[in-house]
């Protein structure tokens, strides 16, 4: 694992992050915020409940998200 | 456009029911369909990245996980599971080894093997091979969970 980022940022002056590094590719960073908003916001699961797997499935996979 | 669907064989059963496959089945959130079809799309159509290095490496990703590969040749898929590699391009072989460790060995990435993706495909390229092998790997997880089958 890696402590510091591999990837710069593609936004002039900020962090390098998730954003900023997918921000190399546009069009799957506009679409996935497309799909990741329709996820979290629509469907009969509510978001507490993704949230909790969520936060568990990132502690399982040891993701500092 | 490769078919990304690959992971997901049409001819396993998704909830119990024979042929259907999960994209079939997200029919059932339309939306969420059509957005992650456009999600899809956008990965593979990478211009930094050519089609065959998506698909070795979705092939080694879905036989990491037991299930079938496709889209690649006998021979491919025979070096692949022999990890017998050294028919292949250098820069396929890059992608490779990261693809490799993906399913199971994330943490295990290291530094230098990044840089050889960045060197091979460039930033860009980077983050869409390292974005679609995560996807190969949902993928197959999707799969396995949704039939049942070996992940």
């Amino acid at each position: 694992m890696s402590t510091t980022p591999r990837i710069g940022s593609a936004i002039p002056g900020a962090p390098s992050e998730f954003g900023t590094v997918m921000s190399h590719t546009p069009d799957i960073i506009t679409c996935f915020g497309e799909l990741y908003a329709e996820f979290w916001q629509q469907g009969l699961i509510s978001q507490e409940v993704k949230e909790m797997t969520r936060i568990r499935n990132a502690r399982i996979t040891d993701c500092g998200y | 456009m490769i078919d990304m669907p690959g992971c997901w064989d049409s001819s396993l059963s998704l909830f119990g029911i024979e042929g259907e496959s999960f994209m079939e089945a997200l029919a059932l959130r339309p939306a969420l369909q059509t957005k992650y079809a456009a999600f899809l799309d956008a990965i593979e159509s990478s211009d930094t990245v050519p089609e065959r290095v998506f698909l070795l490496c979705r092939a080694r990703i879905t036989q990491i996980h037991g299930q079938q590969a496709q889209g690649i040749s006998a021979e491919d898929a025979s070096a692949l599971q022999s990890q017998q590699l050294e028919t292949l391009s250098l820069s396929e072989q890059t992608a490779l080894a990261a693809a490799e460790k993906i399913p199971y060995q994330h943490h295990l990435l290291e530094d230098e093997e990044v840089e050889a993706i960045k060197l091979a495909f460039g930033e860009a390229g980077c983050v869409s091979l390292l974005t679609a092998l995560a996807f190969f790997d949902v993928a197959c997880r999707l799969n396995a969970t949704m039939t049942g089958g070996t992940s």
